[in-house]
């Protein structure tokens, strides 16, 4: 599990430092929302599932959709690059990343945290793959309709 | 042997925030310094309170995430119309009262 810490850790802190390295606001606030999800990850590892839970799906969810939405919209002229391919990869890998826990969820029997193994709380239990997979889909329909602002944008 | 490390990432956090908000000059990434400072203390208060193994960490997370949902609302409303009024988003230009 320390491995598990710090390889998330090292992960939270890259994403601060390129909050402020990164030239795009966008980028920036791509790279804000990996902190939003690293710090859930950090939520997990010390058995607070429910936290983790309610961390995606207000901070990522609704907080990230709309700094996402609101940076876009403010901005359309400076969107000009748009490495598709980059694009791709970038998608491929967050969504196996954030799609992990929603199938290591689904395969156990018992419903139980995927990092640390303990038993998630009854009452919670049965919600938990609903609330993971809202957060999770709110923040892929976010990204998808930026693309799409985008490219209405650039047609100005 | 996790709680020191939580403590210890937590104040690197909340240290690059707080250094985020002094150094930063644009108004969007102060606004990302602040978000980053209460994800930290949130981190803080959580492996706090797991340590501890007592009291109800939720309401104090909702109030810290309502905090973080609010300035994100009202400082996007800010950059829309800095944006549209075409006023430069860099804060020490905007230090002045009056013109």
């Amino acid at each position: 599990m320390d491995l598990i810490f710090f390889i998330v850790a090292v992960f939270e802190i890259a994403s601060v430092i390129a909050v402020f390295k990164l030239k795009d606001i966008l980028h920036a606030a791509i790279a804000l929302a990996s902190v939003f999800f690293a710090n859930s990850i950090m939520f997990l590892l010390i058995d607070q599932d429910l936290l983790a839970i309610l961390q995606l799906f207000i901070m990522i969810g609704g907080v990230s959709t709309y700094i996402f939405v609101g940076v876009a919209s403010g901005s359309f002229s400076r969107f000009k690059h748009t490495s598709y391919i980059g694009l791709a990869v970038i998608s491929v890998v967050l969504a196996a990343v954030l799609l992990y826990p929603l199938v290591a969820l689904g395969s156990s029997s018992t419903v139980s945290n995927a990092l640390t193994g303990s038993e998630i709380s009854a009452d919670m239990s049965s919600s938990i793959q609903y609330l993971y997979f809202v957060a999770i889909f709110i923040f892929a329909v976010s990204i998808g309709a930026v693309i799409v602002m985008k490219r209405i944008g650039g047609k100005k | 042997m996790i709680f020191i490390y939580l403590l210890g990432l937590s104040l690197m956090l909340f240290a690059i925030g707080i250094a985020g908000i002094s150094s930063s000059r644009h108004f969007i990434v102060m606004m990302f310094s602040v978000e980053i400072v209460l994800v930290a203390a949130a981190l803080l208060a959580a492996s706090v309170f797991s340590y501890l193994g007592t009291g109800n960490i939720l309401l104090l997370l909702f109030a810290v995430w309502a905090i973080a949902a609010a300035e994100v609302v009202v400082a996007i409303s800010l950059y829309q119309y800095m944006v549209k009024a075409d006023v430069s988003l860099d804060v020490s230009k905007l230090s002045k009262l009056k013109e």
